[in-house]
């Protein structure tokens, strides 16, 4: 009852009733439609990108323009690693023309020796949940564009573009394809400006830094990708195991298997996005101090308000305590859910999954028992790594860095005399209509996703029809988890038309939404859509590698053994992003173990 | 009371002063030497070395009072106003809400937990 009226408020709230406009495909039969309420006002999607202004150069500071360089005091700045003040004017403007370079260069193959920010596993493409809203970027774009103006060295190409995330953590994120991703969670939390415009130059600093193309940053995000990998991995293995494309429900399997997989399937979906809740950019305790340093210059020389930034300190202090109090539950929670995988792989070992495989249905036939003991088994072993794989706590406590922060502008800034924070900006935030209607969509999705975590397809799919599930309106992540929770009730043309709404939507285009999306049709055994679609997600990421484990599995789907060998050869020639080679290993088993020549000795030329 | 305490920050209103409880929260660092007073209307009156303050944290640096952009510490028995930009005072803040997820058997490693901002979610109720 209560359930009933939130969703209902939400409804109402958003403005938008469930509405059935997407553009389902032929084949498929439409979900049943509501009507749809007109919306209050015009739906502006996205904002226009900011202008592109093409580095010419590497901009150098003039002599005497940038603050005389002091010594932060050793005892008060305690384990912060800036040693002077103001940090921007001991910067090497070479070095960061370089840096830039590199992360601006190339996309797939094609990259410079980095070419992070093509790599779409980097890319706002690859991370769920999120939104865009340009009443919100309208407030802070022009929050960055004073930030870039107070840059003396090589500015960024364009204003990053700011995209919000649907979730309650206390977090934001730079992403080195020019974009900030600003959690839900910390506006709310926000009680002043200074809160708000510190994040925003931490995570700007980080960009201007060139901080995606130190090396140390690729290791950490090789070890985040490969954790994504298996995950990936998994979550296709039981998609596939659940039957989700073919004629044959999963309640015809054998009983093993079918208590092990449908424990299995939601958890390894659920890992999907939990692995995207944590896959963030493993800096090192130096950079997370440079972009806490940076910030504080970037403020003052654009006049901005520093007078409440302690409280994102505090803030995560307070969550550093719980992590800790926390962390034997996690532990328990982290050993049942590996006990629960566990109990699901031993249904895949004692069923006839090969024989399953060869009866149950075109979609079936290039699934065998092989990948999906070894994606399981991977997930089950690395279920306890996975989060680890993403670098040790390397940073400091945020109350050592509140102190370090605070002896840094004691040293740099003795005569600075900032703004006063009088909260407007946040307060112009927090008034405008889209921050209730945004919060209420949260927590609405919230509930619904983990409705669908706890295999409760029904609930989920109601309560995200609510949000407008089937709309091309309706947030992509909200059309993708309705995707799902059809799919798992086993109605796939219901699935498809969820796709279909999110891939035609205006919302944030997401990689996921299209890996999902071509297995359930590889599992149909369409191979015209399979195709169709891995051509859309190439053309529309730019980074055909890490389409090709789906090709791989395509072909294989479609008995075209010779053709996923190719694809599976041309995997295994990507250099320097380990997770695409992974993938396509985990695509083909077969290929994985067989030795590199039938000679048994490693030939001078390769396999 | 420290809720109030708060809730006037928020505000940007002026706290009148008030009596220092024990667990009132405290100026955690000065940062400048000396540090600049100012009276009620925001105008300075003088400097007064940080040795002459009370120690950031002890219980003579409590916050008695706040308005936009200034705290209020006794000093001599006086209420002395200081510009927040040159303290960390970050009054009483109540934990980051962080149920964040449904998925809380993801959170089972903290190491795994630092996000861009150093530290992500804590996973705390």
């Amino acid at each position: 009852m209560r359930h009933s009226m939130i969703l209902a408020a939400v409804a109402i709230a958003l403005g938008t009733a469930p509405t059935i406009d997407a553009a389902p495909k032929k084949k498929r039969a439409a979900a049943p439609a509501k009507v749809a309420a007109a919306p209050a006002e015009p739906v502006v999607a996205s904002l226009p990108d900011a202008p592109y202004v093409p580095l010419t150069g590497c901009p150098v500071p003039p002599a005497g323009s940038l603050a005389a360089v002091k010594k932060v005091d050793k005892k008060a700045r305690g384990k912060f690693s800036i040693d002077k003040a103001p940090f921007i004017s001991t910067l090497d403007a070479g070095d960061l023309c370089v840096s830039g370079n590199k992360m601006r260069s190339g996309a797939g193959d094609t990259a410079g020796s980095m070419g992070l920010s093509a790599q779409v596993m980097n890319t706002r493409s690859a991370r769920m949940d999120l939104v865009d809203i340009p009443a919100f970027e309208r407030e802070l774009r022009p929050v960055l564009e004073a930030f870039g103006k107070a840059w003396p060295y090589a500015p960024l190409e364009r204003t990053p573009k700011l995209l919000f995330r649907a979730d309650e953590a206390y977090q934001a994120q730079a992403l080195p394809d020019n974009t900030i991703v600003v959690s839900m969670g910390l506006l709310e939390a926000a009680q002043s400006d200074s809160e708000v415009l510190f994040v925003l130059a931490h995570e700007y600093s980080h960009l201007l830094l060139g901080h995606f193309a130190k090396a140390e940053t690729i290791a950490g995000a090789r070890g985040a990708t490969q954790a994504v990998s298996v995950a990936w991995s998994a979550g296709s293995a039981f998609t596939a195991m659940k039957r989700s494309g073919g004629n044959v429900s999963l309640a015809t399997m054998q009983s093993g298997m079918d208590a092990g997989a449908r424990r299995a399937a939601p958890v390894a979906e659920a890992l999907r996005f939990a692995v995207d809740d944590i896959f963030a950019t493993s800096w090192n305790r130096d950079q997370e101090n440079e972009a806490d340093a940076l910030a504080v210059d970037l403020l003052i020389r654009s006049n901005m308000t520093i007078d409440s930034y302690a409280n994102v300190f505090e803030r995560l202090q307070k969550a550093f305590e719980a992590q800790k109090a926390s962390y034997d539950k996690r532990k328990a929670a982290a050993d049942a859910a590996q006990a629960s995988m566990g109990e699901a792989m031993k249904g895949f070992a004692t069923s006839n999954v090969a024989g399953f495989a060869a009866t149950g249905g075109a979609g079936m036939q290039g699934f065998g028992s092989g990948l999906l003991k070894t994606a399981g088994g991977a997930l089950v072993s690395n279920l306890g790594n996975i989060t680890r794989s993403m670098g040790g706590d390397t940073h400091l406590p945020p109350e050592e860095r509140r102190k370090g922060l605070a002896a840094y502008f004691q040293a740099g800034y003795p005569t600075a005399d900032p703004p006063i924070d009088t909260g407007a900006l946040i307060g112009r935030i927090k008034g405008k209509p889209e921050f209730a209607r945004t919060v209420a969509m949260r927590n609405a999705y919230m509930k619904a996703r983990a409705s669908y975590f706890a295999q409760d397809y029904a609930g989920a799919s109601a309560q995200l029809r609510a949000l407008g599930a089937g709309s091309r309106t309706a947030p992509t992540f909200v059309n993708y988890v309705a995707g799902l929770a059809a799919r798992d009730q086993g109605n796939v043309a219901q699935a498809g038309s969820f796709f279909q709404a999110a891939r035609t939507g205006s919302g944030v285009q997401n990689l996921q939404l299209y890996e999902s999306y071509t297995e359930m049709e590889i599992g149909a055994g369409d191979m015209s859509d399979s195709n169709a679609l891995i051509a859309e997600g190439k053309a529309r990421f730019k980074d055909p590698d890490h389409f090709k484990s789906i090709e791989i599995k395509r072909d294989i789907a479609a008995g075209d053994m010779a053709g996923a060998q190719l694809v599976y050869n041309a995997c295994m020639a990507v250099k320097g992003r380990d997770y695409i080679t992974e993938r396509c290993k985990a695509a083909m088993p077969q290929a994985a173990q067989q030795p590199s020549n039938p000679l048994g000795f490693k030939l001078p030329f390769g396999g | 009371m420290r809720l109030a305490v708060m809730a006037v920050l928020a505000a940007g209103m002026v706290l009148p002063a008030v009596a220092q409880a024990a667990d009132a929260p405290a100026i955690k660092a000065y940062k400048r030497d000396p540090l600049p007073i100012y009276d009620d209307a925001g105008t300075k009156l003088r400097d007064v070395p940080v040795a002459s303050m009370p120690a950031a944290g002890s219980a003579g640096a409590q916050v008695v009072g706040a308005k936009a952009g200034f705290v209020g510490v006794r000093l001599d028995g006086k209420l002395a106003w200081l510009r927040l930009s040159t303290v960390d005072y970050v009054g009483d803040l109540a934990a980051i809400k962080c149920d964040a997820n449904a998925m809380s058997f993801a959170k089972m490693e903290e190491e795994g937990l630092q996000q861009s901002l150093g530290l992500g979610c804590g996973g705390g109720k």
